[in-house]
């Protein structure tokens, strides 16, 4: 019988806490900063004949 | 990069996956090939040549303990591994802000959660992070569990940390 008495489907690990847990969270300016880049750009990576990776950094259109 | 879905398509390229943990590597080898663990995500190069990276999601929750009660704080989705290959760990994407592929296939699996949890409802991420990957979760807005829990019911290598990022933003 699931605990709260409803039909529930729960998957998965538990984690357990003694101490209160945070439900939500403010993102630093670094932290946007951050993430507005990594959501704007993508790392190509391809190999050259040696097999040693070739890295370059794109702009993504907006598109994608 | 490209993001795939994980299929035994790509077991052989699999193989050649070094992330420069052995136990880490046989899990894609072995346990991310069963559906029932959870679902892969590959982050192949742009030449599909080889594998740079990997996650593993499934789901999970946080249980709240007051007064010796078990007490469901909320769902989450639990990022079961995570790995890039070490060949390519360190590579700086952006300079001035400091991000790493790291950083990237992360965000890449962050977006993807994102995307998943419209259908399900989730309050958080969960993860065990080795002591290596610590400050790459860290700087991400994952947080310490408790002080009190640093341990692992199924210790996997060595030790481990118990993160949560609780995916619900405040504005300032």
């Amino acid at each position: 019988m699931p605990a709260h008495g409803a039909y529930a489907i729960s998957t998965g690990r538990s984690f357990k806490a003694r101490g209160k847990v945070r439900k939500s969270r403010v993102m630093t300016v670094e932290q946007k900063k951050r993430k507005e880049f990594l959501d704007t750009h993508k790392t190509v990576v391809t190999h050259d004949e040696n097999g040693k990776p070739v890295i370059r950094v794109e702009k993504l259109d907006g598109n994608n | 990069m490209v993001t795939i879905k994980y299929t035994d398509e790509y077991y052989d390229i699999a193989k050649k996956f070094n992330c420069g943990n052995v136990y880490i590597n046989n899990v894609l080898l072995s346990l991310c090939r069963d559906k029932y663990y959870g679902t892969t995500y590959i982050w192949l190069s742009d030449d599909k040549q080889c594998i740079i990276g990997f996650y593993n999601i499934t789901t999970g929750y946080i249980d709240n303990i007051v007064d010796g009660n078990y007490i469901k704080s909320g769902g989450s989705f639990h990022i079961n591994d995570f790995a890039l290959d070490s060949d390519y760990r360190g590579i700086v994407n952006d300079e001035e802000l400091g991000t790493t592929l790291a950083d990237e296939l992360l965000n890449d699996c962050l977006n993807r959660i994102n995307m998943l949890r419209q259908e399900v409802g989730v309050t958080y991420i969960t993860l065990e992070s080795t002591l290596e990957g610590h400050s790459l979760y860290e700087r991400n807005g994952f947080i310490d569990l408790d002080e009190e829990l640093y341990f692992s019911p199924e210790k996997k290598v060595g030790e481990c940390i118990q993160m949560y990022l609780p995916l619900m933003l405040e504005e300032v």
